[in-house]
């Protein structure tokens, strides 16, 4: 098989949530069951991204999808405190949160089980999650 | 794109919820607040077979109305879920705390 790939740049918005997932939904080279797993790791990350990452500059979100003989995505972005979300990602357990009045501490954990294998890689500017179904 | 569409319906001993699209972070506040008013009163199923993402948000909400529904006596019934739905639900490692139902006759 061919390698194969799509990529988009998003800003870190909840609204393009939506187009994140249209994008997923449109990579032609998926097969149904690598869609339903990709929206669901890519869309979580996207969401934690904005939700507990900092950084100085308001740069987009990259996110690339290759076929070769897996699929491979790979989210880089720019952020201050990636070793936060590596620390959350290792202690992290669900939990009742009141002010959200729901569960949270489920999406790494949906992640890790719908994976293969995530790899975390802090480069001299950018971050990387590198996520292998 | 698509965004998220509820539509409610009762019977009698039940309200059905038939959600179309995502939850996600973007999304949920609305099925958040409609799910919780439900299950205080009455049985809720939700049919999520036209779910096209089930993020960590939404899954939270269900989680919460579960703990809602055993406090009020009443019951969660997922009917239908959709692929991406079951898979979302299997990943979190809690599926065993959800009743899925293929059929409204089953909570009759």
């Amino acid at each position: 098989m061919s390698r194969q790939h799509c990529r988009i740049h998003l800003a870190p918005d909840y609204a393009n949530l939506l187009l994140l997932e249209d994008f997923i939904f449109g990579c032609p080279f998926l097969d149904e069951s690598e869609r339903n797993r990709a929206v669901l790791i890519v869309t979580e990350y996207f969401d934690n991204i904005i939700s507990h990452s900092y950084s100085r500059f308001h740069c987009d979100i990259a996110i690339s999808v290759h076929k070769d003989k897996q699929v491979r995505i790979v989210i880089r972005y720019y952020t201050h405190n990636f070793s936060e979300m590596l620390k959350a990602e290792r202690v992290t357990l669900p939990h009742f949160d009141s002010k959200s009045d729901r569960y949270r501490g489920l999406g790494l954990r949906m992640c890790r089980n719908l994976a293969s294998e995530i790899r975390y890689r802090k480069g001299l500017f950018k971050s990387f999650i590198i996520i292998t179904l | 794109m698509e965004n998220i569409t509820i539509i409610e319906k009762s019977g009698s001993n039940y309200a059905l919820l038939e959600v179309s699209g995502t939850i996600n972070s973007y999304t949920y506040t609305e099925f958040q607040d409609k799910v919780y008013a439900l299950i205080k009163n009455t049985n809720l199923v939700l049919d999520l077979s036209r779910v096209t993402n089930l993020s960590s948000s939404g899954l939270g909400v269900l989680m919460a109305a579960l703990d809602d529904g055993a406090e009020s006596g009443h019951s969660l019934y997922i009917m239908k879920p959709s692929e991406v739905v079951r898979l979302a639900v299997e990943s979190t490692g809690f599926s065993e705390m959800f009743t899925v139902i293929y059929s409204i006759t089953e909570v009759i």
